[in-house]
């Protein structure tokens, strides 16, 4: 039971994080690691996954040394204070630009699945502002709706594959780990990238009540949206084999179109699922929209958080268009992915923790991640 | 600044402080000071009376005619002062030394009375339908509880009927109302706090709450805002429902009123709080949150299956009464490619030649539901049958056939409008209705996107709400799975084993684990059979 305002507790965290990650990922994952492993996608997620949840206990390691102290804060005593601004100016860049890439992808898909003649940026705009609109609020309703989203997005969307189930061909797995190693570990850094988001451990640390439990839900949270990414991949490519996967955008929504239920008077799920998926894309914007302002406002020593939250939506609402095409987006994606995110959830954190234990830092010493 | 000040400003509100007026010595001086308050009203009677065996002691009453039980009076302040103390008269020794005391104590055979120095309170009193007892020599008055007037008699609530249960409801006496619940919860802790609201209507307010299972936050909130109102008069509990709610800018009920006092109990079990107001059967329970708008009475009563069926229902119906004009405006303007072949050429075929696009045509026929619904309340019972035929049988056959709208329209907001009253509260339902507007200018610009974009600022909305600290979509957020079991469905009853986790309350235990006693019993029935067939 929660009283007192934004606080939440370890199962929310859990929630969140997983509401977090799961976002524009879902649409193009099996394609991308197709492109890489081949028919070994599952075992490149299921690697991405542990390396995700080793970096993740790392940056809650780093941020749990440090209780009462937010990112800003903590990286100041660390690596001294000019180069803690620099970084969480990044920060908040970051997260802009994966608030500005979500929004951007899904006025993308919504044009082409549900509405060709609406101009993309009005869906964007009504997005942001959608999000704007609950992120004012802060944390302790953000997670809310993480909880309230959470069984939304996932049960159908489990649900919608399994009719599919018979058309799975399994020998689409094979050749089994007949790849290059380097190639693998390539996939594996692919599928990394579909699990950013919890970088938001960074700054999540000061607002949870019941910290002890918080190694069990990040466990929890990483492992479930492996799961769910797997369940997914494991139906793409199953049904359409890696060679066609790998050549669509949006293997995912193909996918999609093609299941149909007669009896149930339902010819496609596509209405249904793009109607999740708003709910997919809106819980991974409100997140990095609320931690990006909460950067800035920590970064400016301001009170509220709610002063930034409307100011940012025209700025991401303009990197949002900066792209012309949705190719480019994807190459943009490419490059946040490959050189911010690697910095974000690989060097800094091992960076940081090399520094603590050179400098000998930190509130409380805990067991080792 | 001087705009908003004098909005919302409190300076305008001057208090005034009363000491109250200490009654004399003086017969004559009280009641002159009672009669010069209480002057140009008709219906106060005073009455002097002489008392004693030679009727040297002087005694006025004072009452409001129609406010008092005329009975009561008689028999027992007037006949027992007039008559049964000449027969038997107390010693003279006391009656000189405390005329006051013999009297209170000796005399006046009605069962409720207090006794005051005020002279203002006296008067207060005296409206509520008191009868005040002055002496001469001596400033105590004596008041004589002998509230009795017309009233309407314990009747079924009206909005709120049930196939089983029981069918009493409140009336609009706060007294009649509080022993209704008394009557229910026979529990020493079980604690009415009763106070007046309202500067000039001096109406009573009853808090109620069992001591040791009620949340202390959600009672010290209630009392600390109650205390706060400052209003010349309460009407209705509509009125404090309003003043102490958290967010009156929501369309969502933030507080329960019901007129059932089963409802009631059942809630100050759960660790709620209830208010009481007087000339109103409406209680109000608190907190309220979404899954307790769903709640009847009935599904306590009935077995567990039928009535977490029924729950499911009303959630869906809640849904399809948000949105299922809107569905229609998206699917036929917007998305006719994502519903079945068949369902969309025979949308297609009605639609042939209809003059209004979809949103317009759904927008008149909502209104022109909503504008019957409106005057068939306003009406007299058989008045508004009419109405309803009217409306129903003629402007829906009548629309169909001069083809301005397509009969799927009529028939999705006839299902729209069934499905908005299989919402148990009342106000909760209005706000569905309300919403359903918003829902269909948005589905009319963005489709189903638009729907989308309803359902999450709503959802926004909502999970910021709270009402008296609680989260109102608890426990749909902030999980506990022994809760869920009163939500969405209603498990069977042995699974309500602890009061709901969202309300701190000290007493957690509701009832003890029958599930192990059953299975003892069960094979306690074997044993049994097995000897007998051996």
């Amino acid at each position: 039971m929660i009283k007192n305002n934004d606080k939440i507790s370890a199962n929310q965290v859990s929630i969140l994080l997983f509401t977090t990650m799961v976002g524009a990922g879902i649409l193009s994952l099996p394609a991308d690691v197709s492109k890489e492993v081949g028919p070994n996608g599952l075992i490149a997620i299921l690697g991405g996954g542990i390396v995700s949840l080793f970096f993740a206990r790392l940056i809650l390691y780093l941020s749990s040394k440090f209780p009462t102290e937010t990112f800003v804060e903590y990286t100041g005593k660390l690596i001294t204070r000019p180069i803690s601004i620099v970084i969480s100016i990044i920060l908040v860049f970051y997260f802009t630009i994966f608030v500005s890439l979500d929004v951007r992808i899904f006025g993308e898909v919504l044009k082409i699945y549900l509405l060709p003649s609406t101009p993309i940026e009005t869906i964007i705009i009504t997005m942001l502002f959608t999000s704007a609109y609950l992120v004012r609020y802060g944390l302790e309703p953000i997670a809310r709706m993480s909880e309230i989203l959470f069984p939304i997005i996932v049960i159908p969307l489990v649900l919608l594959f399994l009719p599919t189930l018979t058309d799975i061909d399994l020998s689409n797995f094979l050749p089994f780990m007949r790849v290059s190693l380097v190639k693998f570990f390539k996939g594996m850094l692919v599928t990394t990238y579909s699990f950013v988001g919890f970088e938001i451990l960074y700054l999540l640390f000061p607002y949870i009540i019941n910290t002890d439990k918080l190694k069990r839900s990040v466990n929890s949270a990483i492992i479930s949206t492996m799961l769910f990414y797997m369940y997914i991949t494991f139906f793409v490519v199953g049904i359409f084999g890696y060679k066609e996967t790998r050549e669509q955008l949006w293997p995912f929504l193909t996918l999609i179109k093609s299941i149909n239920f007669p009896v149930f008077f339902i010819e496609n799920v596509e209405g249904i699922v793009m109607g999740i998926w708003t709910f997919t894309i809106f819980t991974s914007i409100y997140s990095f929209h609320y931690f990006a302002t909460l950067v800035l406002s920590k970064l400016l020593k301001t009170r509220e958080h709610s002063y930034f939250v409307l100011p940012a939506v025209p700025i991401m609402y303009s990197m949002a268009l900066i792209p012309d095409s949705i190719v480019t987006v994807y190459k943009y994606a490419g490059y946040v992915s490959q050189y911010m995110s690697v910095f974000f959830i690989a060097i800094l954190p091992i960076l940081l923790y090399i520094i603590l234990k050179v400098k000998r830092l930190g509130d409380k010493d805990e067991e080792k991640t | 600044m001087g705009f908003f000040d004098k909005i919302f400003g409190k300076k305008n509100y001057k208090k005034e402080e009363k000491n109250g007026t200490r009654a004399s010595n003086s017969l004559k001086v009280n009641l002159d000071y009672i009669k010069n308050k209480l002057k140009d009203s008709d219906d106060v009677i005073y009455r002097d009376i002489w008392v004693g065996e030679n009727q040297q002691y002087n005694l006025a009453i004072v009452f409001i005619d129609g406010l008092v039980d005329k009975d009561l009076i008689n028999d027992h302040v007037l006949h027992s002062l007039l008559l049964d103390s000449r027969q038997a008269a107390p010693s003279i020794e006391k009656i000189k030394r405390n005329l006051y005391e013999v009297i209170k104590k000796g005399t006046i055979t009605g069962g409720d009375i207090k006794e005051i120095t005020d002279l203002d309170k006296c008067i207060l009193s005296i409206l509520s339908g008191d009868t005040a007892l002055l002496f001469d020599g001596s400033p105590e008055i004596v008041i004589i509880s002998s509230k009795g007037w017309q009233m309407r008699s314990i009747s079924p609530p009206e909005a709120e009927t049930v196939v089983r249960g029981p069918r009493e409801g409140f009336t609009e006496t706060i007294r009649v109302n509080t022993a209704l619940v008394r009557r229910w919860i026979r529990d020493p802790k079980l604690k009415i706090k009763q106070m007046q609201i309202g500067e000039r209507t001096h109406t009573d307010v009853a808090v109620l709450y069992i001591e040791d299972i009620v949340d202390r936050n959600v009672l010290n909130k209630v009392m600390k805002r109650l205390k706060n109102i400052k209003i010349d008069g309460i009407f209705e509990s509509g009125y404090i429902e309003q003043l102490i709610e958290e967010d009156w800018h929501s369309p969502f009920p933030q507080v329960l009123s019901t007129e059932r006092p089963d409802k009631v109990a059942a809630s100050l079990l759960e660790g709620r709080v209830a208010i009481l107001t007087d000339n109103t059967p409406f209680a109000l329970i608190i907190p309220t949150t979404l899954a307790t708008l769903f709640q009847s009475p009935e599904d306590y009563y009935e077995r567990w299956m039928i009535s977490s069926l029924l729950r499911i229902l009303r959630f869906l119906a809640a849904i399809v009464a948000l949105i299922s004009p809107a569905v229609y405006i998206a699917f036929t303007a917007y998305h006719p490619g994502l519903i079945p072949t068949k369902l969309t050429l025979y949308v297609a075929a009605t639609r042939q030649g209809m003059p209004f696009p979809a949103f317009f045509e759904a927008f008149i026929m909502e209104a022109t539901f909503e504008l019957l619904r409106e005057a068939g309340v306003r009406l007299p019972v058989p008045i508004g049958q009419t109405i309803g035929i009217v409306g129903g049988l003629i402007i829906g056959q009548a629309a169909v056939q001069a083809g301005i709208v397509s009969p799927l329209m009529v028939i999705v907001v006839a299902i729209t409008a069934v499905a908005s009253f299989a919402i148990p509260s009342y106000s909760a339902a209005i706000a569905f209705r309300m919403l359903r507007f918003i829902f269909m200018s948005l589905a009319a610009v963005f489709g189903l996107y638009g729907i989308m974009l309803g359902f999450m600022v709503v959802l926004t909305h909502l999970v910021v709400l709270k009402s008296f600290g609680v989260p109102y979509l608890s426990p749909f957020v902030e999980i506990d799975l022994s809760d869920l079991s009163d939500t969405l469905i209603k498990a069977p009853i042995m699974y309500f084993k602890n009061r709901p986790e969202i309300l701190d309350t000290p007493d957690r235990k509701k009832m003890k684990d029958l599930r192990e006693e059953k299975i003892e019993s069960i094979e306690d029935d074997r044993r049994i059979n097995n000897d007998k067939k051996q």
